[in-house]
């Protein structure tokens, strides 16, 4: 059972505790904190056996110039992968028309848009599926230098099993910003 | 030419480590960004 609803009196033991209080739909894993320039930001061993599906959160997340934020899977080794993705983010400018979509076709990342030095530091929240040999991606997020604001699927067509990603730019520095993996509760 | 430098956390050990890039891993980011996305 997932959820108990104790009542007024009643005995908190020590195994209801050490199930329901864990009991929480998404467990926090790892993060990772940028506060000096990086080319890159690579998270290891945060996908593992004990979830299918993940989370990660990125906040705050500025760059050095108006650059494109990326992102590859990491399997054992670790090893990046950097071909096999496949994606379509389509998005809505602030004023109404449509975004340049981002699209990848056995692209070598994962293309998230665009950071920026100055203008409101880009949000994401990524879903990321461990399906059967491969890795799936949905994802929603602002570009924060042209003010569109993107939604999207995506997939590596390589059957692996991922443990970790990396973030990083199409040129210049990230230079702010937390990377936050949660995994998803599975019972 | 400045190094190049990475963010790299071990979610298992807990370890965060800044480091200089090695010439592969450069080699790496230098790959993609050349062509990253088909439009």
């Amino acid at each position: 059972m997932a959820v108990k609803t104790f009542t007024t009196g009643e005995v908190l033991t020590s195994a209801d505790t050490n199930t329901y209080l864990a009991n929480s739909g998404l467990v926090y894993i790892t993060s990772a904190v940028v506060t000096s320039a990086v080319s890159s930001v690579t998270i290891d061993n945060c996908f593992t056996s004990t979830y299918d599906n993940y989370l990660v959160i990125g906040s705050n997340i500025g760059g050095s110039a108006s650059v494109d934020l990326y992102c590859q899977m990491r399997y054992a080794g670790p090893t990046t992968q950097s071909t096999s993705y496949y994606q379509g983010i389509g998005g809505i400018t602030y004023l109404g028309g449509l975004s340049t979509p981002l699209s990848g076709n056995n692209a070598s990342a994962f293309t998230l848009g665009n950071i920026t030095s100055g203008g409101p530091r880009k949000p994401f929240n990524m879903n990321v599926f461990q399906t059967v040999g491969f890795a799936g991606i949905t994802i929603q997020t602002w570009d924060s230098n042209a003010g569109s604001f993107y939604s999207g699927a995506g997939y590596i067509n390589a059957s692996r099993t991922y443990t970790g990603l990396i973030f990083s730019t199409s040129s210049g520095t990230i230079n702010a910003g937390t990377f936050r993996v949660y995994g998803y509760r599975q019972a | 030419m400045e190094p190049l430098l990475g963010i790299f956390h071990d979610a298992l050990t807990g370890e965060t480590i800044e480091r200089e890039l090695t010439a592969e891993e450069i080699a790496e980011l230098e790959a993609f960004e050349q062509s990253p996305i088909e439009q």
